[in-house]
């Protein structure tokens, strides 16, 4: 017999978990003033060409989906570029997409380890058109780096708490497929907001 | 009760779960997308009468607070198939024709299945919205809450299949056949009624499209059909259109002459997040002839319209307050004597909710 009163703690306890896991996974900002979501990852046991190839395979796999497209590629410099979209949603008991955020996606990759960034975060609202269905207002695209009159700060600080989220799952993605193993759980980031400068090297 | 405390438990706590989508999901798993409206009204007509003083679609009640419609709309796609069913129930509903039963219960909006062949390649079949017109039935789809004369007198849906292929993201094709009688769920006699739709979207923010909807039933229209957001908070909207009635004695107007030709404008400019103000001037004119109807000036007479718009949001509420001044080419309205007048001026506070 599970007292309620128990229950009810857990529940709250289970919500307001998750709730604090996707408020943290904050972005930090590049030396441009704009959002940034960094990773470094070490591959001990790969070559940066293998990297480099796996990495391509993955995000190519990623394209056939519209949601993302690769942009520009360098096999000599182990370089990946791409762009694509994350579909964000309003909390509300029904659910349709309510925008979507545009990013840049880069990729270089090094023997033993490589890094990717999703950066130029870029809102663009969706509406109802007359056949119900929620397509993107094509004229309107706002940088989410502050507020606007299209993205109040709530919804602002909801996307980019969703894109942050994106970030992190698409990287552990491509960090599974580049080690071919099962998934395994990628260990959250403690991020804080703080200025990465992107250096040459890594 | 112990089990129902856990599966409610579960399910606050998974409704909570932070969810990142890169994007719409089309596996067989892909959720039921859920989406709709309620809109109420208070309208006042100047000429201080319960009378449609005014005679454009919908909102036409005076003196009163009154329902709009609510609308439910489902959509699910799986693959490269799609379904769309929506429906809605209230008097503004019911002006939608056709209505079923005599007093009209509910009304469909939009009832059609689509499939993509390719990514640039779609085939889509029903009863659908009409492709023609700035305007549309459903009060989300509009920035103004009354409607004008083109929306009226218009086709409001059309039912058929269309095909259409995007040549790029900046062009694209549509032609199909339609049923002969707009409006309606089945055809009179056929389906006669030939549609196209050219999209072209030659800068960025800006689309055009120039439709034709053809028939010996119905009629002929040709409608542009543009929106340009000139910038993140400044957004232009034109409509023009030309109508021809049928000169087929069965047809829809029994071989009436004549038709209809307008233009409205929709200048429309975001002061914060929550507000935009609007304009919309529209100038629209029956041509001489036969044709005529309750909704359109008499056989050779005209009538500029002026509503001056705000769109003010609270979350997914919308308030929308509305005046609006029409002024026709001679007497076709009535003052508060019901005395045949030039113009006619009403105020209309709407509130809308989308979800």
């Amino acid at each position: 017999m599970y007292p309620m009163n128990k229950i009810i703690a857990l529940t709250c306890f289970i919500a307001l978990s998750k709730t604090v896991i996707a408020q943290k996974d904050s972005l930090a900002f590049d030396d441009r003033g704009k959002y940034l979501y960094y990773k470094v990852v070490s591959m001990d046991k790969y070559s940066a060409d293998v990297l480099y190839n796996k990495s391509l395979n993955f995000f190519d796999a990623l394209s056939k989906d519209k949601s993302f497209k690769v942009s520009a590629q360098n096999a000599k410099d182990a370089v990946i570029s791409g762009i694509g979209i994350i579909i964000v949603y309003k909390p509300s008991l029904t659910k349709h997409a309510d925008g979507q955020v545009a990013y840049t996606l880069k990729m270089e990759a090094k023997n033993g380890k490589y890094r990717y960034w999703l950066t130029d975060f870029v809102y663009t609202p969706y509406f109802r058109d007359r056949y119900n269905n929620y397509i993107p207002d094509k004229g309107i695209a706002v940088a989410m780096e502050k507020p606007s009159k299209v993205l109040g700060e709530k919804e602002l600080n909801k996307f980019l708490d969703d894109a942050a989220l994106y970030a992190r799952q698409l990287g552990g993605k491509l960090k599974n497929y580049i080690s071919t193993e099962n998934a395994t759980i990628v260990k959250k980031d403690t991020v804080i907001k703080k200025v990465i400068h992107i250096n040459k090297t890594f | 009760m112990k089990s129902k405390l856990l599966l409610i438990s579960a399910l606050i706590a998974s409704g909570f779960a932070a969810k990142a989508q890169d994007s719409i999901k089309v596996t067989s798993d892909a959720p039921l997308v859920i989406s709709g409206s309620v809109d109420t009204y208070f309208k006042y007509d100047f000429a201080g009468k319960k009378i449609a003083n005014i005679p454009t679609s919908f909102g036409n009640e005076s003196n009163s607070i009154s329902l709009g419609m609510i609308d439910l709309g489902l959509k699910k796609t799986v693959g490269k198939a799609t379904f769309v069913g929506e429906l809605s129930f209230g008097p503004r509903s019911d002006a939608s024709i056709p209505t079923v039963g005599s007093g009209g219960s509910y009304h469909i909006q939009n009832l059609y299945v689509s499939y993509n062949f390719t990514d640039k390649f779609n085939v889509t079949g029903g009863y659908m919205a009409t492709f023609v017109g700035y305007e549309v039935i459903s009060p989300v789809g509009n920035f103004n809450y009354s409607t004008s004369y083109l929306f009226t007198n218009g086709p409001f849906q059309n039912a058929g299949v269309k095909l259409t292929y995007a040549f790029t993201d900046k062009v694209s094709l549509m032609a199909g056949i339609f049923n002969d009688s707009w409006n309606a769920y089945q055809s009179v006699n056929d389906l006669s009624t030939f549609g196209a739709q050219l999209m072209v979207a030659p800068v960025k923010g800006w689309t055009a499209y120039l439709n034709l909807v053809a028939g010996t039933y119905s009629g002929t229209e040709f409608d542009l059909t543009t929106t340009y957001q000139i910038t993140s908070a400044f957004k232009l909207g034109l409509n023009a259109a030309t109508f021809s009635a049928p000169e087929w004695k069965y047809g829809a107007t029994s071989g009436a002459k004549g038709g209809f030709t307008g233009v409205a404008l929709y200048p429309q400019y975001a002061v914060s997040k929550d507000v935009t103000l609007g304009l919309r001037g529209e100038y629209f004119k029956t041509k001489t002839g036969t044709y005529s109807g309750s909704t359109l000036p008499a056989p050779g007479e005209s009538v500029t319209a002026l509503t001056v718009t705000a769109n003010i949001k609270a979350g997914p509420l919308n308030f929308i307050p509305e005046f609006r001044v029409d002024n026709g080419s001679k007497n076709m309205f009535v003052n508060s004597d019901l005395k045949p007048t030039q113009a006619a001026q009403q105020f209309t506070l709407a509130a809308v909710y989308a979800f």
